[in-house]
């Protein structure tokens, strides 16, 4: 392919040590080559002037990659110069001068795609890697990278394949020998296994997409329970306002709480209770939608009144269901500071003291991690999983037909459930349905 | 010089169905053909319909086409396959005597108002400036029309394989059309090769039926064409006749396996695609090397039942051969064939 050559600074802007500047063409090396003091070699770093004319703009490492051998499948060459803005715009004009224009948005990454350098879920994950929020989200996207995500999606067509091949056969070749009778026994558990496995590969991918969107914890209680002291103590900075009156917190404010090297949303919520104040019933609405969005809640309750039935009956009113019981203040009622296995996990702390917080950030943390601790979580597009339910559904309506035995609407619906999972590879799987029809059958008068 | 609105080039299912239906839009068309009495001929099985098929001959149908009619009116046995599966997935099938087909095509497209019907062969179309102006014929005479369409079936440079002989035809006993191959080709057409193939025919008296599985029509007879009442023609006019089954077994298939090298479709002698649906009896004892035993179906010709058309049995290995492994199959033990089968290739173009 015939296409003009691209730059683009690959580093974030503003002033650093090290600056990035990227180059995609064809024929690289011919048409930079006035522009460095030295010819590049492949996969090499070597230190180059770069010179405008005779004026030298600066000194740096240069690394040549040569097609196919790249990113982008093109010759490439990385400039790392000086993070200067200054020094790299300069260099990006004298780029533009020789012929190599600014690269678009995702331009480098659309050419590998069209030079097959990775498929379309890879150049997904790139563009989710580069605003991945922390280390589990970069783990996932690194996982859709590597294909591990797409091999799942094979298998499973794989699997759907097959049993089409099954119905399609007994239906299009009905005078043949050859082609076994339907066994609607053994097709329904072919279809179940099917199910089980998108059933656990969209868990997967929505803990990927999750990750991406970041967790969300709300910290939810009633009046004066000492939720905004807690996320102060847990932020380290005084954050929200604290006051010994009830109702100080109005509105749900989101803060970023940052643990160990992984970011999560934590909100702080209006205190929850009966009232007829227009002000505090307006926070309280707030508060039931931040439980709604949140992921899970920590619940906190005064150790000095302990869980009442009151507590007992908003946790049923507001549908709080993946939250763990915090019980402060046990300062006053002089306790000890632990955790709990029951469950909700009970967790006892002083926040004014500092006693047991860490046992907050421990649960924090250990919930947020098994939430992804698993290896196999894919960083998957909203596309991707709307495209697994679709063919989920259809292969639930598959289940139906076959019950029904209506080798019609079952051979449909597994035609269906195929095309959209195979989409998300951006495959058609026709003429693979009739080569593995033709290869596994000898059919055909 | 002659003048039409459309000229058909090609007297098969599609040329009779692209002149009759050319004819009832009140358009003046033209039908040459090679041969007269080959209009509506049938080059291999005398089926219509079943289940790769039925929907499209049922949607000709359903435009006033022939091709279900006449079948209806030729059947010689109808069933419907798929029966006991859903509604969407059944489909009809008719094996038709192959006489009564033609006649039926023929009373209709010998007869038609605006349709006129020549024998005569095209060698070359004319252009001016990149429209088309008509047909040059063999006899260098120029037809003028607005319209032609070719449907020139497997004519063109057909090529027949039987062993190592090998002819040129377009069919067993028809010249093939190796002019207007040549034209298209010169012209920057993008021409590729297909290839298909036949079974032996075999003489229906030298056969044994006595312990072969029997296959009747379905009752009440299933209809192809929706319109058949229209005509108001009795459809159960010809006798029906009955399939019979039969298998091949490990003696047909070691004569089949020690004679690949005597296989133009496996000796390298022809290399275009086929459709998969007719696979050639070679080609499914070499890729199916396990299976011991593959079913054929023994299907009558014409209404008279003079031959049999051994359906599983496509073959272009030569003709002793052919002979040779018939006889080891369960009632064709004294068989005597009446028509080698045989491959060919031909010629066909994407339209411009
Ligand atoms: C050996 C063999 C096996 C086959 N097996 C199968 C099978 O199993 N299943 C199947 O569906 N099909 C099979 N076919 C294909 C068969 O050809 C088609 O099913 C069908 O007959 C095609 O119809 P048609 O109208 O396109 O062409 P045809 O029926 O081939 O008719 C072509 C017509 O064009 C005319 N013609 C050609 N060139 C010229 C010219 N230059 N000038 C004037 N007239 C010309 C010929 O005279 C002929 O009338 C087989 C064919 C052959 C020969
Ligand atoms: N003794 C003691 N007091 C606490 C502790 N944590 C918070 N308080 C006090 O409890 C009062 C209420 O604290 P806030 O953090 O404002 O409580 P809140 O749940 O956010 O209250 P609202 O926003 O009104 O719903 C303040 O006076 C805090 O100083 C604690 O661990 N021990
Ligand atoms: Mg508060």
């Amino acid at each position: 392919m015939k296409t003009q050559a691209i730059c683009a600074i690959a580093t974030p802007p503003g002033s650093s040590a090290l600056g990035i500047i990227r180059i995609s063409g064809n024929d690289l090396k011919n048409l930079t080559k006035q522009i460095f003091s030295k010819d590049l070699l492949n996969r090499k770093a070597i230190l180059v002037s770069i010179l405008d004319d005779k004026t030298l703009l600066d000194n740096c490492i240069s690394i040549f990659y040569e097609t196919p051998s790249s990113y982008t499948g093109e010759d490439m060459i990385e400039i790392i110069c000086h993070g200067n803005q200054v020094i790299m715009n300069s260099i990006l004009s004298l780029l533009n001068k020789i012929g190599v224009r600014l690269a678009k948005p995702g331009e480098f990454t659309e050419r590998a795609l069209f030079n097959d350098k990775v498929d379309l879920i890879q150049a997904e994950a790139i563009s989710d890697l580069i605003s991945a929020s922390d280390s589990h989200a970069v783990k996932a996207a690194h996982n859709s990278l590597s294909g591990k995500f797409a091999d799942e999606i094979k298998m499973i067509c794989d699997k759907i394949l097959a049993t089409r091949a099954e119905v399609e056969s007994v239906i299009n070749f009905p005078e043949d020998d050859d082609v076994p009778e339907l066994s609607i026994t053994n097709i329904k558990k072919s279809l179940s296994k099917i199910l089980a496995d998108i059933e656990g590969l969209i868990k997967k991918s929505k803990k990927g997409l999750a990750l991406n969107n970041r967790p969300t914890y709300a910290v939810v209680g009633k009046p004066n329970s000492g939720k905004s002291s807690l996320i102060n103590s847990l932020l380290r900075e005084d954050a929200s306002i604290v006051t010994s009156k009830t109702g100080t917190t109005r509105d749900s404010i989101c803060y970023q709480l940052n643990i160990d090297d992984s970011i999560i949303n934590i909100i702080d919520t209006a205190g929850i209770h009966e009232t007829n104040d227009e002000v505090e019933k307006e926070g309280i609405a707030r508060s039931a939608l931040s439980i709604a969005k949140s992921d899970r809640v920590l619940y906190l309750v005064d150790d000095d009144q302990g869980l009442t039935e009151e507590d007992k009956n908003l946790i049923e009113k507001y549908d709080i269901k993946d939250y763990f019981l915090v019980f402060n203040k046990i300062d006053i009622t002089k306790k000890e500071p632990k955790i709990t296995t029951t469950k909700p996990q009970e967790i006892y702390v002083s926040v004014k003291t500092g006693q047991g917080m860490h046992l907050v950030e421990q649960t924090i943390k250990t919930a947020f991690e098994s939430d992804n601790s698993s290896e196999n979580i894919y960083l998957a597009r909203g596309r991707h999983i709307e495209c697994l339910q679709d063919g989920q559904k259809h292969l639930i309506d598959s289940d139906k037909a076959a019950n029904e035995k209506s080798l019609d609407f079952l051979a449909e619906e597994l035609r269906l459930s195929h095309l959209a999972i195979s989409s998300i590879l951006g495959q058609n799987p026709t003429e693979e349905l009739l080569t593995e029809i033709f290869t596994s059958f000898c059919i055909g008068k | 010089m002659q003048n039409y609105d459309v000229i058909v080039v090609g007297g098969g299912h599609a040329g009779c169905e692209a002149a009759h239906a050319s004819a009832r839009l009140g358009t003046k068309t033209l039908l040459i053909t090679m041969k007269l009495d080959g209009i509506g001929q049938m080059s291999c099985n005398p089926a219509v319909g079943g289940i790769g098929k039925s929907h499209l001959a049922r949607e000709v149908d359903a435009l006033d086409g022939l091709i279900c009619k006449a079948a209806d009116q030729a059947s010689l046995q109808s069933r419907v396959l798929n029966s006991s599966k859903g509604a969407a997935v059944r489909a009809t099938r008719i094996q038709t005597c192959r006489d009564e087909y033609k006649k039926a095509i023929q009373k209709e497209i010998m007869h038609h108002e605006n349709l006129t019907v020549l024998q005569s062969t095209v060698k070359s179309i004319d252009f001016e400036l990149k429209k088309v102006k008509g047909v040059i014929l063999d006899t260098d005479e120029v037809l003028e029309a607005k319209t032609i369409i070719i449907t020139a079936g497997t004519f063109l440079d057909g090529i027949i394989h039987m062993g190592e002989k090998t002819f040129s035809a377009g069919r067993v006993g028809d010249k093939s059309s190796i002019e207007l191959e040549n034209y298209f080709r010169d012209n920057g057409f993008n021409v590729q090769r297909l290839k298909t193939g036949t079974p032996p025919r075999i003489k229906t008296s030298s056969i044994d039926f006595e312990n072969l599985e029997q296959q009747d029509s379905d009752n009440p007879i299933p209809m192809l064409s929706y319109l058949h009442d229209h005509y108001g023609q009795p459809i159960d006019k010809i006798l029906k006749l009955p399939c019979f089954i039969t298998h091949t077994n490990l003696s047909t298939h070691n004569i089949i396996l020690n004679s690949k090298k005597h296989s133009p479709l496996f000796n390298g002698k022809i290399n275009s695609v086929g459709p998969r649906y007719c696979p050639s009896i070679e080609d499914k004892v070499y890729r199916f090397s396990d299976k011991e035993s593959h079913q054929i179906f023994l299907e009558p010709e014409t209404s008279d039942n003079l031959e049999i058309y051994p359906n599983g049995l496509s073959t272009s290995l030569p003709l002793e051969i052919q002979k040779e492994f018939l006889k080891t199959i369960k009632g064709l033990e004294k068989c005597e064939i009446t028509q080698p089968g045989y491959a060919i290739e031909y010629s066909y173009f994407d339209p411009p």
